[in-house]
């Protein structure tokens, strides 16, 4: 079976839920790597053996550390890695682009995705080697599909099902593969449904329910021996989403995310693996206000958005002696478009209409290459670069006449070259390890940073304006990690340093009026001269008595601008402390996570001081086998003391979860 | 060989094309008689003058005359509906409301150039119906000869009603403000009309906005202004009064004899251009600054699109 060893740094990250056990490697890894986050596994119990099997994806990713996600609402959290969020990381799903069609962030594209779709999440910090990471400086995140793969496996099935307290959300699904070492299949469908939650206290959180239905299918055949097509299909729908932070809703979000790939295994000498895949995506979102009390609503708007992207890798493989390397061509051309209908709250006004997306291309090609040199057993160092160039603007007459309203003779479209060097050095010395990475890359602005038009954020209150005399905002990435550990306990430090030249955000530009009603002013995207960003973690793992793991871990980050004040989003102090019991086929875990009191908030992009909070689970599963089939039952609860809380990340102040009780039943036959 | 197919193949269709012009080419010089062509392509008949020798016909875009700028072409036609090319037109629009009798400013009836057409505009400051008042309108027109200057005919049209139309908002039922008739605040107790004309057709983003200003001399006496301002400062009221950027004032254009200026606008819907006249010494003589407390000038037109 081609399985390409990547796990062997995946360090387990999430107090909540638990991660498939992963013991050390002993000796330095070989491969070119990223940290790994497991979500389901085509065999194994990994995913029962989450703390909760029917989490979503967001609940997976979201971790002190490097991941965290900022809620509008009980769906579609928006990850952030390395305290950066979509314009400064790269989310690709199996290398494929993806980019969200709401202009008010309500779909990052993780939550086009179902956990029963992917495998495993990459995660990479920094210029970690993604081939397929464009414009990202704080990370990247690679969902990987769920494929059955070319294996003996025969005939499988699995199906899930469970119900939790707290909003009433019922979840469910069915998947089967059938694989061959010529052939495979499998396909799934999963469905959600909640309503409004209660916050801690009991108080219900008005708009927050959610419902989402989810069907795939992965299909491969073998042409020959080496010679593998693959195709996925992946169809997403959410429907009646509420956003509580929100000042609307959503109809509908729908994704369909679509690949055809061509393997073929030693290619040429030196090279192992040549994967060539070609792919488009399309996204629909649909905002609605309909649903909110009348008088809750300043004017009546109809916000549609949509983003299609088609695109095309080229990965080669290989490695010679004490080398692995790859190479990698990528291309992507996406459209995004976005507009606004506002209906005066006058009579026998006609409505009002824009583009706050003006018909957006962006058209991307990049070349990239890592070499990852293992000097002995114990050093290791890895190069890698990537250059890309890009072509954006606006396809639409109308958005284009309405960008010049602001910019008088600005180029229609823009062409910027952006790309990355990074170099990284391993150690291992006795029960120590550690890293240290240097790099400098730069991203061209985003969509919405370049040509935004009257994007309002309900956060600060301000309208926000694209400006598409950006330059490129560039990053100096210096980390470091040590580690050390023995069979029973490991410890693992991380600092990461990020340094912008022309760091983007928006300002307040007093020269504009705005546009929403309510909305404090205008605030125009710009390059600051430079800012700082800071991301520290510890993590502690400690295994006694046969049975028992004990796992801590706590974070830290800091960012400030050039003259020294705050970066809105970024986390304070964080803890997390779980505690596991596991034997035979039984596992109990216990949980506390907090955060202590934000001091560092950023007023101007409308933060304000966040609380400390503490909150408790606890879970506890059996599984058992019938003849072929395999029982995974879990049940637990989140929030146990029902505390009222929220945190750093949550839009607007919305509160968390109350307490939750969950009870899973998973089913698999093999 | 493969210039040869580059030709014949990818170029087929505009071969065919050139030979088909040259040939309808060979044919019109064939024809020796001038065909003068169409002057009023494009445009709506507003009516007709006859008097039996010749028809003198007015038209525009609409088909209309109506509140404020309104352009008005003229075509005359002897008997067999040849145009006339040379021709002099003048006309007198009047209002009568009974107790009183007014005109409206007005431009020369002038000769457009290269076409058997002539143009004028009205910027008509009443509706026809308006405090009760009916429009009438005497037109005249002399025709001379071009090889024998004192042969000329004549005709004219007198106390011919015209229908001037109230203009609205989309809603069909609100008025719109086009025109505006104000006394100077200056002390000099001076009448100005100031007529908005463009933009006819506004579209998002930056949009050409001229305008007319006339002083009223007396009821039927209103002369052009030069070189006065017109400040501009659009706004959606129903937007908490949002505004947009790169606005341009209104100047005298020497050339085009009208009030110049830009007009941005952020996206469709009710825009109010709010306006102060300044004359040509930077005193205002009528509108006033957005403020807080004052949400439009007292000066302003209306677009809605």
């Amino acid at each position: 079976m081609k399985r390409i060893v990547l796990t062997l740094l995946a360090t387990i990250k999430g107090i909540y839920p638990a991660p498939a056990q992963q013991l050390p490697p002993d000796t330095i890894p070989l491969s070119v790597n990223m940290q790994e986050i497991v979500v389901t596994a085509k065999t194994g119990f990994d995913r029962d053996r989450q703390a909760k099997p029917g989490a979503s994806v967001e609940e997976y990713l979201q971790s002190p550390g490097k991941i965290g996600m900022i809620k509008r609402g009980a769906y579609a959290w928006e990850p952030s890695v390395n305290s950066m969020t979509a314009e400064r990381i790269s989310v690709t799903i199996d290398g494929m682009k993806i980019f969200h069609a709401c202009t008010d962030r309500m779909d990052p594209v993780t939550s086009y995705v179902e956990t029963v779709n992917l495998s495993k999440v990459s995660l990479g910090s920094g210029f970690d080697a993604n081939p397929n990471a464009t414009n990202s400086i704080g990370g990247s995140l690679d969902l990987k599909l769920n494929k059955s793969g070319f294996c003996q496996d025969g005939f499988s099935a699995n199906a899930n099902s469970g119900y939790e307290s707290n909003g009433n959300l019922w979840l469910g699904g069915a998947d089967i593969a059938y694989a061959t070492p010529s052939f495979y299949l499998n396909s799934g469908y999963f469905h959600r449904n909640s309503d409004s939650y209660r916050a801690g206290g009991g108080e219900t959180v008005r708009f927050s329910q959610f419902t989402k239905n989810n069907v795939f299918a992965n299909i491969g055949y073998a042409l020959k021996e080496g010679r593998d097509l693959e195709v996925s299909i992946i169809y997403d729908r959410a429907s009646d989403v509420g956003y509580p932070a929100l000042t609307m809703d959503v109809a509908t979000a729908e994704g369909l995310i679509t690949s055809v790939a061509y393997t073929v295994a030693n290619p040429f000498r030196h090279f192992y693996k040549w994967e060539t895949k070609g792919y488009y995506n399309n996204i629909v979102h649909i905002m609605d206000d309909t649903k909110r009390p009348p008088e809750e609503i300043a004017m009546h708007m109809d916000m549609p958005g949509k983003s299609r992207t088609g695109g095309a890798y080229s990965t080669l493989s290989g490695r010679s002696g004490k080398h692995r390397y790859s190479l990698n061509w990528d291309a992507y051309y996406n459209q995004s478009y976005a507009e606004m209908t506002m209906y005066s709250n006058n009579p026998g006004e006609i409505p009002m209409f824009m583009l706050t997306w003006g018909d957006i291309r962006t058209a991307n090609t990049g070349i990239f290459g890592v070499d990852e040199w293992r000097l002995n057993d114990n050093y290791s160092v890895r190069l890698s670069g990537k250059l890309s160039f890009q072509r954006a603007g606006m396809a639409s007459d109308f958005g284009y006449e309405s960008l010049l309203g602001y910019y008088p003779g600005v180029e229609r479209f823009t062409n910027r070259a952006v790309g990355n060097i990074a170099a990284r050095y391993l150690v291992r010395a006795g029960n120590w390890d550690g890293g240290l990475s240097v790099g400098y890359g730069s991203r061209a602005p985003s969509v919405s940073e370049a040509y935004g038009f009257f994007l309002f954020n309900t956060f600060d209150a301000y309208d926000y304006l694209g400006n598409p005399h950006l330059k490129n905002e560039s990053s100096l990435e210096t980390s470091a990690s040590l580690r050390w550990w023995n069979h029973v306990f490991e410890a693992k430090a991380e600092v990461s340093h990020f340094y912008f030249n022309n760091y983007i955000i928006g300002k307040p530009d007093a020269g504009f009026y705005h546009m929403t009603l309510g909305a404090t002013g205008v605030k125009v995207y710009q390059n600051l001269p430079h800012a700082g960003l800071l991301n520290t973690s510890l993590l502690l793992k400690y295994r006694f008595l046969d049975f028992f793991t004990l796992n801590g871990k706590a974070a830290y980050a800091r960012g400030r601008d050039g003259d020294g004040s705050n970066l809105p989003l970024i986390a304070p102090f964080e803890y997390g402390v779980s505690l596991r019991f596991g034997k035979n086929r039984f596992v109990a875990e216990g949980s506390i996570a907090g955060a202590a009191r934000q001091t560092a908030f950023s007023p101007g992009y409308g933060e304000d001081e966040t609380g400390r909070y503490t909150a408790a689970g606890f879970s506890a599963g059996y599984s058992f086998k019938v003849r072929k089939l395999v029982f995974n039952l879990k049940a637990g609860v989140e929030n146990l003391f029902d505390t009222y809380y929220s945190t750093y990340a949550d839009w607007k102040n919305i509160p968390r979860k109350g307490r939750n009780i969950f009870v899973n039943l998973g089913i698999n036959l093999n | 060989m493969r210039r040869f197919f580059f030709l014949t193949r990818g170029h087929a269709p505009l071969l065919l094309f050139l030979i088909a012009a040259l040939f309808s080419a060979c044919d019109k010089d064939g024809n020796t008689e001038p065909v003068i062509p169409d002057p009023t392509e494009g445009l709506k008949k507003v009516r007709d003058f006859a008097d039996g020798n010749y028809t003198v016909t007015a038209w525009n875009e609409t088909g209309e005359l109506r509140l404020g700028y309104t352009k008005v072409y003229f075509t005359v036609q002897n008997k067999t509906g040849a145009f006339i090319e040379n021709a002099e037109l003048s006309a007198f629009p009047e209002m009568d409301m009974g107790m009183m009798k007014h005109s409206t400013p007005r431009a020369e009836i002038t000769k457009v150039a290269g076409k058997a057409l002539y143009e004028t505009y009205y910027a008509f400051l009443m509706y026809s119906g308006q405090g009760d008042g009916k429009w009438y309108y005497d037109l005249e027109y002399t025709i001379s000869d071009a090889l024998s200057s004192n042969y000329t005919v004549g005709g004219s049209f007198g106390n011919e009603e015209i229908d001037v139309k109230n203009v609205f908002r989309p809603d069909g039922k609100t008025e719109r403000k086009v025109i505006q008739l104000l006394v100077a605040v200056d002390g000099s107790d001076k009448r100005y009309v100031v007529t908005l004309v463009e933009p006819q057709k506004p579209t998002v983003g930056v949009n050409d906005v001229t305008a007319y200003i006339h002083e009223r001399i007396d009821a039927n006496t209103y002369n052009p202004v030069e070189n006065f301002t017109l400040k501009l400062d659009p706004r959606m009221p129903s937007m908490e009064n949002h505004s947009s950027p790169n606005n341009v004032d209104l100047t005298w254009d020497v050339a085009g004899k009208i009030y110049r200026g830009k007009v941005n606008f952020s996206m469709t819907g009710y825009w109010t251009l709010n306006l102060i006249l300044q004359n040509d010494r930077g005193e205002t003589l009528y509108g006033n600054v957005i403020t807080g407390d004052t949400a439009a000038s007292s000066l302003l037109f209306e677009i809605e699109f």
